[in-house]
């Protein structure tokens, strides 16, 4: 929750806002939305370059339904308020669909704007239970939710032996959810929870917490939230020579970590979808990505273009630009992405998980060696 | 005992970033009566400053304590002259006009500050190119970073230098003078103006130099640092008794333990540290306006 | 010998005329009054002279030196102080703090050397607070350097801001109504204070009501009404100027 960030932000979201008036009348208009300022920025960055390629790909082929797509872009700032404000633009500007949404925070209060207009909505990276629970039957996610994720920890966990387990969120919707489902899954198998800690967005200072957990007696800690705050976390404690294992939710999987935190993030553990290292199509992909863009695909760019791809193919597949016929036909997804295959349960979450734990090293996040 | 005491420590560490911002608050209110809201953004560019010599200078800076000392001095005196510049700019023309006028040219300033760098670095945190290591010692069964230190050490020396300017030499007089009375000040030959700048020089240095010690300790700056930490610091001021210099100190060691406590009470949680913070800045503003040493009576607003 | 010439002044706030077309001129090393009823526009003049206000039309000139666009601080350097009528001491600082404050125009010193409190900055912070005793003498506040300003009687309180005037060294002296509140021992050692001031050199301008003062140790009295200088010259020819009586001295006795 970056509410703090608001007032700032509410300048670039008016400039932002003005690119939005350019569609042209046959056309079709797709609204991407995703923090393009604030801390999560770096999201944003590595999504709408997937999604615009997408688009381009999409249109360089004769566009859908016979008409060219406008892609509508918008900041959320991983922020409640910009979410809603974000929210209600895409839909005053006429968008069909809307792909995006990298911050449970910003998603979740938007969830009923889109809803109330029937514009579907495939959701990229946000993926908190609370979205599950609000979606009034139009939003998807192509990312498993926090139970996936608190699943592939409990994995970890026991493989390493932890008994004792310290849990810090940042209070958001997406970040205390985690914590929660992740503290009733760690007692019901059987282990303790040391200490549960929420820290203020923007703190910088940690110390006091870092002690408890310390004086605690933890054996891993878990962070659920974003980079910025995890970034300042493992830093602290492994100053203060925590010894134990770290674990960061895929909200912190980004390469700000690493830039921040330097080597001592060395050694801690980050969930997150396989690197694109890892996948069958992703040199392929990669390649693809910077030569489009310019830049190196981040952990959420395969994902992000997996999304767009699903979503204009229940377009196709509709045959119209009626969003409760794309609904139906995005329930029917058999899709296989770059990032994984993605199919709906019956809540319109991922069939799955694409959850695994990476570890961190020189730099990068890769797939521990078994 | 040895968790008392290491979170004594972390409360003194944090009290110390508090006090240093917490002196420019107090000083320029002091003497102008004003609450100036961009002296957390001052800090924050404080922060960026610093990390743009030590880039710019890395070549023959390093990375280590070199570095971060040209560094601190380099902020101080750059940013220094940024308070002025912003006084100049934004405040002075407004000496005469109400009150509430030159509180919101505050917030305006405030919100450049804070808007620029947003635009400058696209709101991400930037790593601050400085690496002093994890090197501590362990006294007993508290352990204490050099950093941690050199702050604490650092603030003290500053607080004194600052104490002993103000009341041992002539521009401290003066400075104390136009706090009591302006109009008289004026009158008995001191040029208010250059008192005045004076006053935002060292309470911005002051900040700048909280900003890169920020930078160096947690490792990395955002645009949005001066917010939360203009909050808290005018928080300390007040608890100390705005106004006062030794109360700036005393505020914000006060207010980081208060935090750092106030977070470890059992069964009530870390997110309850902030309600502790403004909790007791809501106790002194209705119940002890003028703080623990302070005199001057806090302006409401 | 002229210290200070006012010239055709004029003033106006908000359309009202506060001060018509005066003119007079100080003679050096004189007692002076300026009198008049309330309203008549005393201290408006005061505070042209301060440079406090900027007068509408007209010249003030201080040894020669025309204070036109001249800021306060320096009107104060080019050798002239103040006191007012409602005593504003710093109260909190001391005594000697208070007459050192009074001293800053004179100093030389830099900021830079009072940050680092270098040799040069601590000798002029000596003979600062050499000087200050020496006017705290001069008033007979010697013993009481340590207290708190605030803290001192009434009497008291007007001599330390005679002392914090005194140290700026001024060529003209102006006191606003300094007899205001005295007993009756107090000013008989006002007089005799004003005249070891007179008698060191430094001319004085006092606003004044208490009129048996005024005769006793002016050199020379200005009487003002309704914004203008209605006479000029020695105590006793205003006294017996007919229209002085008529709109201020007939009143009063």
């Amino acid at each position: 929750m970056r509410s703090g960030t608001t007032k700032t932000l509410a300048l670039v979201a008016v400039f932002s806002s003005m690119a939005s008036f350019a569609a042209a009348a046959d056309t079709i208009k797709i609204g991407f939305v995703a923090p393009i300022t604030g801390a999560a920025a770096s999201f944003g960055k590595e999504t709408v370059g997937a999604v615009r390629m997408v688009v381009a790909k999409t249109n360089a082929g004769g566009g859908v339904l016979g008409e060219k797509i406008v892609l509508v872009e918008t900041d959320d700032a991983c922020d409640p308020t910009q979410g809603t404000a974000a929210a209600s633009k895409l839909v005053s500007s006429g968008v069909i669909a809307v792909v995006g949404g990298m911050c449970s925070g910003a998603v979740v209060p938007a969830l009923k704007i889109y809803g109330d207009a029937h514009v579907p909505f495939v959701i990229v990276a946000a993926n908190s239970t609370k979205i599950v629970a609000a979606n009034p039957g139009n939003a998807f996610l192509v990312n498993s939710t926090g139970d996936a994720q608190t699943l592939t920890a409990m994995t970890l966990f026991a493989q390493k032996g932890i008994k004792t387990l310290a849990v810090v969120d940042e209070g958001d919707a997406f970040s205390a959810d985690l914590s929660a489902i992740a503290q009733t899954q760690f007692k019901a198998s059987g282990g303790k929870v040391v200490d549960a800690e929420t820290t203020a967005k923007g703190e910088q200072d940690f110390s006091a917490l870092v002690t408890r957990i310390t004086a605690a007696k933890a054996d891993a800690v878990y962070w659920t939230a974003y980079q910025d705050g995890g970034a300042l976390l493992v830093k602290q404690l492994r100053r203060s020579g925590y010894q134990g294992l770290i674990a960061l939710s895929d909200g912190s999987n980004a390469p700000d970590l690493f830039t921040v935190v330097g080597s001592a993030v060395n050694g801690a553990y980050v969930f997150g979808p396989t690197p694109l290292k890892d996948l069958p199509r992703g040199a392929a992909f990669s390649a693809d990505f910077a030569a489009a863009t310019g830049d190196a695909p981040g952990n959420y760019s395969a994902l992000a273009y997996d999304a767009a791809e699903v979503l204009l193919d229940a377009i196709k597949a509709a045959g119209t630009t009626e969003g409760e016929a794309i609904v139906k036909a995005l329930k029917g997804t058999r899709y296989e992405g770059i990032a994984g295959p993605i199919a709906f349960t019956e809540k319109n979450t991922l069939v799955g998980s694409n959850f695994i734990a990476l570890v961190a090293h020189g730099g990068a996040l890769s797939v521990p060696q078994k | 005992m040895g968790f008392f005491l290491q979170q004594l420590m972390n409360g003194l560490i944090l009290g110390s970033f508090y006090a240093l911002i917490a002196l420019g608050y107090t000083m320029v209110f002091g003497v102008l009566k004003l609450l100036n809201f961009a002296h957390g953004d001052i800090y924050m560019v404080g922060g960026f400053v610093g990390l743009l010599i030590l880039k710019l200078g890395s070549s023959w800076l390093g990375s280590g304590w070199l570095g971060v000392v040209v560094a601190l001095f380099g902020s101080a005196a750059l940013v220094g002259a940024l308070g002025m510049l912003i006084e100049r700019v934004a405040y002075r023309p407004l000496r005469q006009a109400p009150r509430l006028s030159v509180l919101i040219t505050a917030l305006a300033a405030s919100m450049v500050l804070n808007s620029a760098v947003l635009a400058l670095t696209g709101g991400r945190p930037v790593a601050f190119p400085a690496d002093l290591g994890f090197v501590g010692y362990d006294l007993g069964p508290i352990h204490i970073s050099v950093i941690q230190m050199a702050l604490l050490v650092s603030t003290l020396i500053l607080m004194l230098v600052l104490e002993l300017f103000v009341s041992r030499t002539q521009y401290g007089r003066a400075m104390r003078a136009v706090s009591y009375d302006m109009v008289a000040s004026r009158l008995m030959g001191i040029d208010v103006s250059q008192i005045v700048s004076l006053t935002f020089f060292l309470g911005s240095a002051l900040a700048a130099i909280g900003g890169v010690f920020a930078g160096s300790y947690y490792g990395s700056l955002h645009f949005f640092m001066g917010f939360i930490m203009g909050l808290k610091a005018f928080t300390a001021a007040v608890i100390g008794g705005i106004g006062s210099i030794p109360g700036a100190m005393l505020g914000g060691l006060t207010l980081g333990l208060l935090e750092t406590f106030g977070s470890s009470i059992p069964f009530i949680g870390s997110e309850w540290r902030d309600v502790a913070v403004f909790g007791a800045l809501i106790f002194f503003l209705v119940l002890k306006p003028t703080g623990i040493l302070g005199k001057t009576m806090v302006e409401r607003i | 010998m002229t210290i200070l010439e006012v010239k055709q002044v004029s003033l106006r706030i908000g359309g009202l005329s506060v001060l018509t077309d005066v003119s007079f001129s100080l003679n050096k090393g004189a007692i002076h009054s300026l009198i008049g009823p309330n309203g008549a526009g005393k201290t408006s003049l005061f505070n042209c002279i301060t440079g406090f206000y900027r007068p509408t039309a007209g010249a003030i000139r201080l040894d020669g030196t025309s204070l036109a666009r001249v800021t306060p601080h320096r009107v104060v350097r080019l050798g002239l102080a103040r006191t007012f009528q409602n005593i504003r001491l710093f109260k909190e600082m001391t005594v000697l703090e208070n007459v050192m404050a009074g001293c800053h125009c004179r100093s030389e010193g830099s900021i830079v050397s009072a940050l680092l409190r270098t040799r040069a900055h601590r000798r002029e912070e000596e003979s600062i607070r050499e000087i200050s005793r020496r006017w705290l003498d001069f008033v007979g506040l010697r013993a009481k350097e340590q207290r708190r300003a605030g803290d001192l009687p009434y009497g008291d309180r007007r001599r330390v801001e005679w002392a914090r005037a005194l140290a700026s060294e001024p060529k003209l002296l102006m006191l606003d109504e300094p007899a205001a509140g005295l007993t009756h021992t107090e000013k008989a050692e006002l007089i005799e204070l004003l005249r070891r001031i007179r008698g060191q050199g430094t001319t004085i301008l006092l606003i004044e009501h208490d009129m048996p003062l005024i005769m006793q140790v002016s050199d020379h009295v200005v009487v003002m009404d309704h914004g203008q200088k209605i006479a000029d010259g020695e105590p006793a020819a205003v006294r017996r100027n007919p229209q002085v009586i008529e709109a201020y001295l007939g009143v009063e006795e």
